[in-house]
């Protein structure tokens, strides 16, 4: 009788001790599960929150005019040309692990070739016809619109200095693309149009030194 | 191990510079503008979120900790002039007994604009403070542009460089009347 109600109670004792130790387990899991929902829903909201894609306005200011200078160019002929360059890095965290880190730089430009007045040689040949001498195009470019894209602002912001080499490589390559030789051409050709109109407006006719001849190539792009 | 290699060596090519075609957005255009003058402008780009962004308790995009604040110097350069094309037969009227070539002048228009991009980060000043990511390259070039269209869309430098477009045209058509054996130009 003893011994079985020793046997007894070991069995009562054994299972109040496994229903404290599952009792106990189901209280970890519960705490940890709860912790888990929490740092979801933080993270959750922190992304929803704090996000700095909204349109950006600015505040009214003075457009302060530094300089206005005379100019003497005659613009024949313009495009506008985008391109873009990107770079590469790799992060280390903790000196092991990798993360691959990329960007793109994009610039677009109005560039055109312009003729100066100034350069421009006249002579009289006749009492009505005048002899023109054209200088060379010079290359233009203007920037309109400027943008940087990035897997990570905060990364690229640390170690990436200056963005300035970056678009110097971009105006090179867009000036490979319009300077050519014919597409000057081309432009001699529009600016011999130009004086022409103006100067036979003036009731004079025209005659140019070194005759472009229009050439059945196209565009050079 | 030899057709791995060669995928991941094929990988790395394709990973490796790509090639940079320029995209052409427009065909060349003949043009016909005569500038004469051009206008440097520097505008004062000022952000600061505390001064435009509304928080609504519905919308929790809207909800955010922190502020950001930027200062960026923009120069843009403005070339002004005048369309040779516009410039007509009966816009030219030549006083024979002077000589002097009386010009009325079409509607002085914006031929070339652009702004500097090399703006120098001493000249920068961005603050981001809370929770509010870092004021990047991206961001300031967002600034930078807003300031340049917003130049050209007020267009306050028309009024102000007015006479001066005038007075420059003048002295353009006045070389080029007397290369032709004139003794100037008036313009109407």
């Amino acid at each position: 009788m003893v011994l079985k109600s020793n046997n007894l109670f070991s069995k009562i004792y054994v299972f109040q001790f496994i229903t404290l130790s599952n009792m106990k387990h189901k209280k970890t899991i519960l705490i940890t599960g709860l912790t888990a929902l929490i740092i979801i829903i933080c993270v959750f909201v922190m992304q929803k929150i704090n996000n700095d894609s909204e349109e950006i306005t600015l505040e009214e200011t003075a457009d302060a005019i530094i300089e206005v200078m005379p100019t003497n160019d005659l613009y024949v002929s313009t495009a506008i040309i985008e391109d873009f360059t990107t770079a590469h890095q790799t992060e280390y965290h903790l000196g092991l692990i990798p993360e691959e880190h990329s960007c793109v730089q994009v610039l677009r430009q109005k560039v055109s070739h312009k003729i100066r007045m100034a350069d421009i040689k006249y002579t009289m040949i006749e009492p009505k016809k005048v002899l023109v001498k054209l200088p060379e195009p010079l290359y233009n470019a203007s920037t309109i619109h400027s943008s940087f894209v990035s897997d990570d602002e905060d990364y690229w912001y640390q170690n990436l200095s200056s963005t300035k080499n970056m678009k110097k490589k971009i105006e090179a390559q867009i000036k490979n693309r319009f300077d050519t030789k014919e597409n000057r051409r081309k432009s001699k050709l529009y600016a011999m149009q130009s004086i022409s109109h103006i100067i036979n407006q003036l009731g004079y006719q025209v005659e140019f030194e070194d005759v472009v001849l229009f050439s059945p190539q196209t565009d050079n792009f | 191990m030899f057709i791995l290699s060669v995928l991941v060596v094929s990988c790395k090519d394709k990973s490796s510079e790509p090639d940079k075609e320029s995209v052409l957005l427009s065909a060349i255009h003949q043009e016909a503008d005569i500038v004469t003058t051009e206008l440097t402008i520097r505008k004062i780009a000022i952000y600061d979120s505390d001064k435009t962004e509304k928080i609504s308790l519905r919308d929790p995009n809207t909800w955010k900790f922190g502020s950001r604040k930027c200062v960026v110097p923009v120069s843009i350069n403005i070339k002004y002039g005048y369309d040779i094309r516009d410039i007509k037969l009966e816009s030219i009227r030549i006083d024979d007994s002077s000589k002097i070539i009386h010009i009325k002048l079409p509607e002085a228009k914006v031929i070339d604009s652009g702004y500097n991009t090399d703006t120098e980060s001493g000249n920068i000043v961005c603050i981001s403070t809370g929770l509010r990511s870092a004021v990047g390259h991206e961001m300031i070039e967002t600034i930078s542009r807003k300031a340049y269209k917003e130049v050209l869309k007020k267009g306050e430098f028309k009024e102000i460089a007015e006479k001066d477009i005038r007075n420059n045209a003048k002295m353009i058509f006045d070389s080029l009347a007397k290369s032709l054996g004139y003794n100037g130009v008036e313009i109407e």
